[in-house]
């Protein structure tokens, strides 16, 4: 009776503290902030990137005016937050690049990706056809393989640079597409 | 940086706007801090004066140790808080005695607010321009005395006025360099029937990095950086029962070399003031230098 109340124990150990973490949904924060000049004055951005836009492992390099940082698993980016934080810590915002993973949805007619955490979207972009229009605009590779995805709602891992417009939710300027397996 | 007093140029005041970024050691700056964001910065100031063109050979040493804490409201007003304390002593010989008489205690405060009414931001670089506004305000002892007698004005701790002043600063930082300019004014009014005169201050500074040589390629570094600085005084005469005093006032200016520390959440400087100019009026004391260290925490 002893050894069957052990191997319970064991096993319910194994699934719950053996269970790999779930991945963030948006991660590889780099964000490139103007102004950043001198060592003393990061202090005030790594405070103002965590109070304020609830980012965390925030690394500044100096050199390149970058900063890294990720987001709590299942948090939301907000870029008016983030924009903020950055301004009230002095500084200027020039862009952010990041990664959300998500499934393929439409907003507004445009092709989407909702992050799996919290649903955040960002309308995508294509890189490669950024001039080409006003709106969102996608090569006809991209724009057949994230119909795909949004039909099967497979989970992707989309990378590029995050863009606002006035009236639409965010957007992402692809760089890279990557299909994940559940 | 500012000097109250004329003959004296002594009961220095050295009220300098600590900012969130490296700036220059003797002068204000354009930069302000973040929101939020609490700057304290503590200064060792020494000064002596000692070439006295009179028979009574007057030597003055003044300790000071200014103490500022900077409060961002938002990132483009702050507030500037400088405690200073003071210790002064003169020798001089009267009627043939060598005597020293000195006072030591609590300086004029000053609460300066500060507004950045321009920033433009570059990769790896900014340039900012600010006003600054505020008074002193008279904390000071300005009616002390000692077995002899009241202190003359030069040894009293305060100026017994409450005296308003305008400024502004800009800045210009690279990760290489930076270029400080600085102008304030300040209106002494009067207290017991005396007041110094008006203050018009300058300063040019430059600073260049000179360690790492070349910076890392990621993540943040203790930087050191040579200063030179331009620091110059222009003060009229001191009035007393509204009739001007000869002695007093004239235009002063130093040459500031000094070293910097800068990490993330500290920086410490140090900095030697040589006067390269002084075109004080009547008979004064000349200054010999004032040596200069301080450091800045934030939190």
């Amino acid at each position: 009776m002893r050894n069957g109340a052990a191997i319970v124990l064991v096993m319910l150990g194994l699934v719950l503290g053996g269970s790999s973490p779930v991945a963030a949904e948006i991660e590889g924060i780099r964000l490139e902030v103007d102004g950043l000049s001198c060592p003393f004055c990061a202090l005030g951005l790594d405070k103002r990137l965590k109070e304020r836009a609830g980012l965390e492992q925030i690394q500044i390099h100096l050199k390149q005016g970058e900063t890294e940082a990720s987001l709590p698993t299942g948090e939301g980016l907000d870029i008016g937050r983030l924009r903020l934080a950055i301004q009230e810590a002095g500084f200027t915002l020039r862009s952010i690049r990041l990664s959300v993973t998500g499934t393929v949805v439409r907003d507004g007619g445009y092709l989407a990706v909702a992050s799996r955490g919290d649903g955040t979207r960002f309308l995508l972009f294509d890189a490669e056809h950024q001039e080409a229009g006003s709106g969102p605009v996608l090569s006809e590779r991209l724009q057949r393989q994230l119909e795909q995805a949004e039909r099967t709602a497979g989970l992707l891992r989309i990378s590029g640079t995050v863009h606002e417009h006035a009236g639409l939710p965010p957007a992402i300027m692809m760089e890279a597409v990557e299909e994940l397996s559940e | 940086m500012r000097w109250k007093g004329s003959a004296s140029a002594l009961a220095a005041v050295f009220m300098v706007p600590a900012s969130a970024f490296a700036m220059a050691i003797n002068s204000d700056v354009g930069l302000t801090p973040f929101k939020g964001q609490w700057i304290y910065r503590s200064q060792l100031r020494y000064t002596k004066k000692a070439d006295d063109p009179t028979p009574r050979d007057r030597k003055l040493e003044v300790f000071a140790m200014p103490q500022t804490l900077v409060y961002g409201f938002t990132e483009k007003a702050s507030v500037i808080l400088t405690i200073p304390f003071l210790s002064k002593e003169l020798d001089a010989t009267t009627d043939g005695i060598r005597a020293s008489r000195g006072d030591a205690g609590l300086g004029d405060l000053l609460l300066l607010s500060k507004y950045r009414v321009y920033a433009r931001d570059y990769p790896q670089a900014t340039s900012r321009f600010s006003i600054v506004a505020g008074t002193d305000l008279p904390t000071g002892q300005s009616g002390d005395a000692d077995a002899r007698g009241k202190l003359p004005r030069d040894l009293q701790l305060g100026s017994g006025s409450a005296d308003p002043l305008v400024g502004s600063a800009y800045t210009w930082q690279s990760l290489d360099d930076e270029w400080d300019a600085s102008l304030t004014y300040t209106f002494n009014t009067t207290a017991n029937k005396f007041e110094f005169g008006d203050v018009l201050t300058y300063t040019v500074a430059y600073q260049r990095r000179i360690w790492p040589v070349r910076l890392p390629a990621r993540g943040l570094y203790a930087q050191w950086n040579l200063v030179l600085e331009a620091n110059g005084q222009w003060e009229q005469k001191a009035k007393d029962h509204a009739r001007r005093i000869d002695n007093t006032g004239g235009h002063l200016l130093f040459l500031s070399p000094g070293i910097q520390v800068a990490t993330k959440h500290v920086v410490a400087e140090a900095s030697i003031q040589l006067p390269v100019l002084q075109h004080l009026n009547g008979n004064q004391v000349e200054l010999d230098f004032t040596l200069v260290g301080s450091i800045r925490v934030t939190f």
